[in-house]
C-alpha cells in the first residue's frame, strides 16, 4: 500500500509541475498573455460594471443627444443623450454573458452527444451523425435566426438559439476526439477491469478530451459573441433599451451620417473581445502538451 | 466506381439530409405561437374567413398529411405562397437570388485576389512585412463584426470621402462596399490556409526534386508548390460557402442590398412564416448541393483521390 501512495504522490507532483510549465509557456507568449489580461478586465467590467459607471446607462437627456466624445463623456452620447461609456460598460455583462452561457449550453449538449456517438458507436452513432449533418447544412447564423424567429426575442431564447446552433460543431469536435483516444491502453484496461460504459465515458474518456474541448471553446466564445451581437444588430437579439453591444450598433446605425461615434465604441469592444478570445485560444493551444495539440489538429 | 456512379451516390446520400432540413423547418414553423390562418386573414377577418383560409392551406388536416403534401409540393419546386406579398415564395427568392450571387461571387473574388498573394508570400518569407500583415489579416478575419465594419466603411467612403454610395444596388459602384465588407469574412481563413498549405507543399519531396533539377525558385513555387497547395484551398472555399451566405444576411442588411439575406430579415419582421421557411430550406439545400459539387470537383482535380475512389 505504501508504494501505491508514493506513486500517486509522484503523479500528483508531476501534474502540478506540468501545470506550472503550462502557465510559464503561456506567459512567454506576449500576445496571449496581454489578451488574457484584457479579457480578465472585460469580465470584471461585466461583473462590477453596473456599480462603477459614471452615470446610469438608461438615463436619457435629449438636449445632449449625439454629443461627440468629450472630457465629460469620453465615448460621447447616443441618440437619446445616454452616456455611451456607461452603456458599453454595462453592455459587457449582456454581450459576454450571452456568449458564455450559450457556449456552456451548446458545449454541454454537444459534448455529451459527441461522447455517446463516438464511444458507443453503431446505430447510435449513425443517428447522431445524420442529425449533425442536417444541422450543419444550415449556416450557424441562419440556424440561430430561424430558431429565434420561432422562439421569439428575449435573452433566454437568444442563449438557447445560439447554444443550439453551435451544438453540431461540438458534436463533430468531441466525436473525433473520442475516436482518437478510444483504443488507448488505459481505456482498454478500464474495460478489462469490468468498468461500465458510462463509468469509462465520464471517468476516462471525458477527462482526456476535455483540455482540447476547453481550448476550442475559447475560440467558440469569440464566435458566439459575434453571433449574439450580430443578432442584436439585426434586432433579433437583446432588445433595447438594454445596452448589448450589437444592439447598440443596430439602434445607432441611423446616425452614422452625422455621429459615427455612436457605433464606433461598441464595435471596438466586440472586435477587441473577439480578438482576445482568439489570441488566448492560440496561446493555450501552444502552451498545452503537444499531444493535445495534435489531437486538436486531427479533429480539424 | 465510375464517375457517374460516384456522383449518383453523393446525390443519394444527400437526400436524407435535405429531408431532415425540411423536417426541422416544418416542425419549427408549426411550433410558432399563433394561428397562421389568422395571421394571413388579418385581425379584422371573421371566423368564417379564417376557417376558409385554413381549409385552402390544408391546415385543418392531420400534421403528417400536411407534411407529405408539403414535401410533394417541394418536389414540384413549390415553396408555398408568401403571407405578406401573396406571391409564390419561389418567385420572391428567385427575384432576389441574382443579387446575392453577384455579391457572394465578388466577395469571394476579392478575398481570393488578396489572400492568395498574401498567403504565398508569407509562406516564403514569414518574417517579412507581408508575413506580419497576413498574420494580422487572418486574426482580424475571425474577430471583426462585419456589419460594424460595413458601417465604418460607409462612414469613411460614403460620408467622409463621398467616393461611393452607401446603400442600394443601382450601379456596379453600389457593389464595392458590400463586397469588400463580405470579403473580410473570408479573407482571414483563406490567407491562413493558403500559407499553411504552401508551407506544407514546399516541404515535400517533389519540391526538393524540382529544385534539384535546377528549376528557378519562381517556377518551383508557382508550378509545383502552388498547384498542390490548391487542393486544400479549393476545399476551404467550398466549406466557407455557409459562412458566405450567413455573412450575406448581415452585409445585405447594412447596405440595403436587395438579396435573399435582406429578404429573410424583412420576412422575420413581417412574420411571414412561409417565406422564412422557404428561404431557410432553400439556402440549406443550396449548401448541400454545392457541397456535392465541391466533392466532385475535388475528385476531378486531385488524381490521388480519384485513384482511391475509382480503383485505378
Amino acid at each position: 500500500m505504501g508504494e501505491v501512495s508514493i506513486v500517486i504522490e509522484k503523479l500528483r507532483e508531476a501534474k502540478a509541475r506540468q501545470r506550472a510549465l503550462l502557465w510559464l509557456k503561456f506567459k512567454s507568449n506576449k500576445a496571449a498573455f496581454i489578451s488574457l489580461c484584457i479579457l480578465t478586465f472585460i469580465f470584471l467590467l461585466a461583473i462590477l460594471g453596473p456599480y462603477m459607471v459614471p452615470e446610469s446607462p438608461y438615463d436619457f437627456n435629449l438636449s445632449r443627444a449625439l454629443e461627440p466624445p468629450s472630457l465629460n463623456s469620453i465615448f460621447g452620447r447616443d441618440e437619446l443623450g445616454r452616456n455611451i461609456l456607461s452603456r458599453v460598460i454595462v453592455g459587457s455583462r449582456f454581450s459576454i454573458g450571452v456568449a458564455l452561457l450559450s457556449v456552456l449550453l451548446g458545449g454541454c449538449i454537444g459534448v455529451l452527444l459527441g461522447l455517446v456517438s463516438g464511444y458507443i458507436g453503431g446505430k447510435v452513432d449513425v443517428v447522431i451523425q445524420r442529425f449533425t449533418d442536417i444541422l450543419l447544412a444550415f449556416p450557424t447564423i441562419l440556424l440561430a435566426i430561424a430558431l429565434i424567429s420561432v422562439l421569439g426575442v428575449g435573452i433566454g431564447n437568444l442563449i438557447v438559439s445560439i447554444g443550439v446552433s453551435t451544438v453540431p460543431i461540438y458534436i463533430r469536435l468531441s466525436r473525433s476526439l473520442v475516436f482518437q483516444i478510444r483504443s488507448e491502453d488505459y481505456i482498454t484496461a478500464a474495460f478489462a477491469l469490468g468498468k461500465s460504459g458510462r463509468y469509462i465515458m465520464f471517468r476516462h474518456v471525458l477527462p482526456n478530451i476535455l483540455p482540447a474541448i476547453i481550448v476550442q471553446s475559447t475560440y467558440y466564445m469569440g464566435l458566439s459573441l459575434l453571433l449574439a451581437s450580430g443578432l442584436g444588430f439585426l434586432g433579433l437579439g437583446v432588445q433595447p433599451p438594454i445596452p448589448e453591444w450589437g444592439a447598440m450598433i443596430g439602434s445607432g446605425r441611423t446616425y452614422i451620417y452625422s455621429s459615427p461615434h455612436v457605433i464606433i465604441f461598441p464595435g471596438l469592444f466586440i472586435l477587441i473581445s473577439a480578438l482576445c478570445f482568439n489570441l488566448t485560444g492560440d496561446g493555450l493551444r501552444d502552451a498545452l502538451d503537444p499531444r493535445i495539440k495534435v489531437m486538436i489538429r486531427r479533429a480539424g | 466506381m465510375s464517375f457517374t456512379r460516384y456522383v449518383a451516390l453523393r446525390i443519394f446520400q444527400a437526400i436524407p439530409t435535405i429531408i431532415g432540413v425540411v423536417v426541422v423547418m416544418f416542425i419549427l414553423v408549426r411550433m410558432l405561437p399563433g394561428d397562421p390562418a389568422r395571421l394571413i386573414a388579418g385581425p379584422e377577418a371573421s371566423e368564417e374567413d379564417v376557417r376558409r383560409i385554413r381549409e385552402i392551406l390544408g391546415l385543418n388536416k392531420p400534421l403528417y398529411i400536411q407534411f407529405v403534401e408539403y414535401l410533394l409540393s417541394l418536389l414540384r419546386g413549390d415553396l408555398g405562397l408568401s403571407i405578406k406579398f401573396g406571391t409564390p415564395v419561389v418567385n420572391e427568392i428567385m427575384s432576389r437570388l441574382p443579387y446575392t450571387i453577384i455579391l457572394a461571387v465578388t466577395a469571394e473574388a476579392i478575398a481570393v485576389a488578396t489572400a492568395l498573394p498574401l498567403g504565398i508570400i508569407s509562406a516564403m518569407k514569414p518574417q517579412s512585412r507581408i508575413g506580419y500583415l497576413s498574420t494580422i489579416v487572418s486574426l482580424l478575419g475571425s474577430s471583426i463584426p462585419i456589419y460594424w465594419m460595413g458601417l465604418v466603411f460607409i462612414a469613411i467612403f460614403a460620408v467622409e470621402l463621398r467616393l461611393l454610395p452607401s446603400s442600394g444596388a443601382e450601379s456596379p459602384r453600389h457593389l464595392v462596399l458590400p463586397a469588400l465588407t463580405l470579403s473580410l469574412l473570408l479573407m482571414g481563413n483563406l490567407t491562413r490556409i493558403t500559407k499553411v498549405s504552401v508551407i506544407e507543399a514546399l516541404e515535400s519531396n517533389y519540391i526538393t526534386t524540382a529544385r534539384a533539377k535546377g528549376l528557378s525558385e519562381r517556377i518551383v513555387i508557382l508550378r509545383h508548390g502552388l498547384r498542390n497547395a490548391m487542393i486544400p484551398i479549393v476545399t476551404i472555399m467550398g466549406i466557407q460557402l455557409g459562412a458566405l451566405l450567413g455573412g450575406a444576411i448581415l452585409t445585405e442588411t447594412v447596405f440595403a442590398w436587395p438579396g435573399v439575406g435582406l429578404l429573410l430579415v424583412d420576412s422575420i419582421f413581417y412574420r411571414d412564416y412561409t417565406l422564412i421557411q422557404g428561404i431557410v430550406v432553400f439556402i440549406a439545400s443550396m449548401i448541400v448541393a454545392i457541397n456535392i459539387i465541391v466533392d466532385v470537383v475535388y475528385v476531378v482535380i486531385d488524381p490521388r483521390v480519384r485513384g482511391i475512389i475509382w480503383g485505378r
